[in-house]
C-alpha cells in the first residue's frame, strides 16, 4: 500500500472525509464531501416523506392524495430505440423489458445500483484495511476483487436472463404464435444480454479504477474488462438457456418473476464455480505465476464448456417451448 | 352437399392432472360466423378446454384442429396467429401504459400505424386519457378492457374469451357485446365462456354445456329446450340449473 491514493480510503465515507478534509484544510474535498452528504440527505428525506405521506393513508384506502402519472408512449411511431433499429422486434422487447422498467421504477433500479456499488466499495475498503494490516502482499486481495468483478455479471444475468420467459406468464399464448419460438428467443435474449453487458463493463471498470487508486493488487482494468466480457457472455448464455428451459410462469416475486428455483440454483452454482476458477487464475496471473496466454486459455476453456452446454440446452429448450404448457 | 370445415374442431379431447380428469373425451365443432358459448359450473373443464386450444395445456389424448391444422403439427403456431385470446386473468405489464401495451402487441403482430385502430378503440371504451396511465394503477375492469382491445388489434378471424365481461362495468360490458356481435356479422368465430347466463342467452348462437369435464349438451337454445321438454318460455338459467342438477342426481 503506500500510494497517496491509498491513504484516502476515508473518501468512501462522506462524514469522515468531510471531517478529515476540514481538519487538514483540503477544501475541495470538503466541498465534494458536503455535496455527497447533501445528496444523501435529500434522498433520505424524500424517501421518508414519501413513506410518511402514503403509508398511513393507504391503510384507510384513501388513494385521493396520490396523483396518477401520465406518460407519453414509448412505442409511438418515430421514437428511437438505440441501440436497436426502429420498429424491430428486439427493440420492442428492449423498451418493454429493459428501458421502461428502469425509467418507470427509477427508485428500484437506483436501489439495485446502490446495492451493487456500495458492495463493490465496501469490498475495496475492506481489502484496503486487510492489506494495510499485513506486512506482505496477499493474493487474497486480488482474488476477492476479481470475484467481486465477476459477481456483477453473475447477479445481473440472474436478474435479467433467468426470468426472460417465465415473466411473460399467460402472454406466451400471445407471443409464441406471433413470433415463433426462435424469433422470440432471439428478440428477448439480445435485449437482456445487452443490459447485462452494459452493467458488467461499467462496474468492472469502476472496481478496476478503485483498486488502482487505492493501490490494491489487481490484474489491471483491461484484463478485468476482458474477464467481465467473458463472464457476461457465459453467464448470460447460461441464464437465457435456463430461463427458456426451466421457466416458472406462475412465480411473481419482486426480483425474479418467472424464474424457477431449479434455474436459479443451477445458474448460481455453475456460474459461481466458473467465477471462482477465473478469480484464482487472475490472481495467479497478477502474482506472476502464469502468463497472460495461460490466463486466456484458462478463461476460454471453461467459457467454451459453458457455451456448449448452454447452446445444447438452449436448443432443447426451444424444442420444448413449441409444446410447453403453463 | 359438402360439410363445411369448422374453424375449431375438438376431437375426443381428454386432459388429466394426475388422478383428476379435467376434460373427458370432449368433441365439439365451432363454425365461423357464429358466437359459441361454453357453459358449465366451476371446475367443469371450460378453461382447460380453452387453454388446450391456445397451447397453454397439452392434451392427454385426443386432438384439437384449428382451421384443419392439428395442435400436434408444426404449423399450429401459424394457425394460432389468427386467434385473439383473452384469458380469465390477463397478465399485463405493470410498468407500461395501456396505450403502450396495445402498441407493443401491434408491433409484435406487425400491424403498425393506423391499421391497428388503437386510438379508435381506446376512444370507444373511454380509455383515451387512462391509456397514458401506467397499468399498475388500473382497476381490474380497466385491465380487462385493455386486454380485450389487444385481442382485436390484428383483426383475427377467431376470438376466444374466457369470462370476457367479468369485472367490467355495465357500459363496457355492453360495448364488448356489441363488438362480439359485429365480429359475428363479419363472418368471424367468437367462442367465450361465462357464468352470466343472461349474456349467453342473448348473444350465443350455439351453446355447449360441460359438467365434470364431460359434454352435457351442444346446440342452440331452442334445441336445449326441446331436449329438456320445456316450453319456449324457459330461460337458459332454468334449463342450465335443471341439466346440471340432473347430472348430479345421475352421478350420485
Amino acid at each position: 500500500m503506500g500510494s497517496g491514493g491509498a491513504q484516502r480510503w476515508y473518501m468512501f465515507q462522506p462524514p469522515l472525509s468531510f471531517l478529515h478534509a476540514v481538519s487538514t484544510g483540503e477544501w475541495s474535498l470538503a466541498v465534494l464531501s458536503m455535496t455527497v452528504l447533501s445528496l444523501l440527505t435529500v434522498v433520505s428525506v424524500w424517501l421518508l416523506a414519501r413513506w410518511y405521506r402514503v403509508a398511513h393513508r393507504e391503510i384507510i384506502l384513501d388513494g385521493g392524495s396520490v396523483q396518477t402519472p401520465l406518460y407519453s408512449s414509448a412505442f409511438a411511431p418515430g421514437r428511437r430505440r438505440v441501440p436497436f433499429a426502429p420498429g424491430s422486434v428486439s427493440g420492442a422487447f428492449w423498451v418493454k423489458d429493459v428501458l421502461l422498467p428502469i425509467r418507470r421504477s427509477a427508485a428500484g433500479y437506483a436501489q439495485q445500483l446502490a446495492f451493487t456499488l456500495s458492495g463493490s466499495i465496501v469490498t475495496v475498503v475492506f481489502l484496503h484495511f486487510w492489506e494495510e494490516s499485513r506486512t506482505t502482499g496477499s493474493g487474497v486481495t486480488c482474488f476477492v476483487l476479481v470475484l467481486a468483478t465477476l459477481a456483477v455479471p453473475l447477479l445481473f444475468s440472474a436478474h435479467g436472463c433467468l426470468p426472460v420467459l417465465g415473466m411473460e406468464g399467460v402472454n406466451i399464448a400471445l407471443l409464441r404464435p406471433a413470433l415463433g419460438v426462435r424469433r422470440l428467443f432471439i428478440a428477448k435474449s439480445s435485449a437482456q444480454a445487452l443490459f447485462v453487458l452494459g452493467h458488467a463493463a461499467v462496474l468492472a471498470t469502476l472496481i478496476g479504477i478503485g483498486a488502482r487508486w487505492t493501490g490494491l493488487a489487481h490484474p489491471g482494468i483491461l484484463v478485468a474488462l476482458g474477464l467481465a466480457l467473458a463472464a457476461t457472455v457465459g453467464f448470460s448464455a447460461m441464464g437465457l438457456a435456463l430461463g427458456f428451459g426451466l421457466p416458472d410462469f406462475h412465480r411473481r416475486s419482486m426480483m425474479l418473476p418467472g424464474a424457477s428455483k431449479a434455474a436459479q440454483f443451477i445458474h448460481m452454482a455453475g456460474g459461481g464455480m466458473v467465477a471462482v476458477t477465473w478469480s484464482l487464475l487472475a490472481t495467479a496471473f497478477t502474482l506472476g505465476h502464469i502468463t497472460i496466454l495461460t490466463l486466456a486459455v484458462g478463461v476460454i476453456m471453461p467459457l467454451a464448456l459453458v457455451m456448449t452446454l448452454s447452446v445444447a440446452f438452449g436448443f432443447w429448450s426451444l424444442r420444448q417451448l413449441e409444446r410447453l404448457e403453463i | 352437399m359438402t360439410v363445411e370445415q369448422p374453424a375449431i374442431e375438438i376431437v375426443q379431447l381428454t386432459k388429466t392432472y394426475g388422478q383428476k380428469t379435467a376434460v373427458r373425451e370432449l368433441s365439439l365443432r365451432f363454425e365461423a360466423g357464429r358466437i359459441h358459448c361454453l357453459l358449465g359450473p366451476n371446475g367443469a373443464g371450460k378453461t382447460t378446454t380453452i387453454k388446450t386450444i391456445m397451447g397453454l395445456k397439452n392434451p392427454t389424448s385426443g386432438d384439437v384442429r384449428i382451421n384443419g391444422v392439428s395442435i400436434r403439427s408444426d404449423g399450429i403456431h401459424e394457425a394460432r396467429r389468427g386467434i385473439g385470446y383473452l384469458p380469465e386473468e390477463p397478465l399485463l405489464y405493470d410498468h407500461l401504459t395501456g396505450r403502450e401495451f396495445l402498441q407493443f402487441v401491434s408491433e409484435i403482430y406487425g400491424v403498425s400505424g393506423r391499421r391497428n385502430g388503437i386510438e379508435g378503440r381506446l376512444a370507444e371504451f373511454e380509455m383515451q386519457t387512462a391509456g397514458d396511465e401506467p397499468i399498475r394503477t388500473y382497476s381490474l375492469g380497466m385491465k380487462k378492457k385493455i386486454a380485450f382491445l389487444a385481442t382485436l388489434i390484428s383483426d383475427p378471424p377467431i376470438l376466444i374469451y374466457d369470462e370476457p365481461t367479468s369485472a367490467l362495468d355495465a357500459l363496457s360490458a355492453r360495448k364488448v357485446k356489441e363488438v362480439l356481435s359485429d365480429y359475428r356479422s363479419r363472418g368471424r368465430l367468437v367462442l367465450f365462456t361465462t357464468h352470466i347466463l343472461e349474456i349467453a342467452e342473448r348473444l350465443a348462437d350455439r351453446i355447449a354445456i360441460m359438467d365434470h369435464g364431460a359434454l352435457r349438451f351442444s346446440g342452440s337454445l331452442e334445441e336445449l329446450r326441446n331436449e329438456m321438454h320445456e316450453s319456449g318460455e324457459a330461460s337458459l338459467e332454468d334449463l342450465f340449473v335443471q341439466l346440471v342438477a340432473d347430472g348430479k342426481g345421475q352421478s350420485e
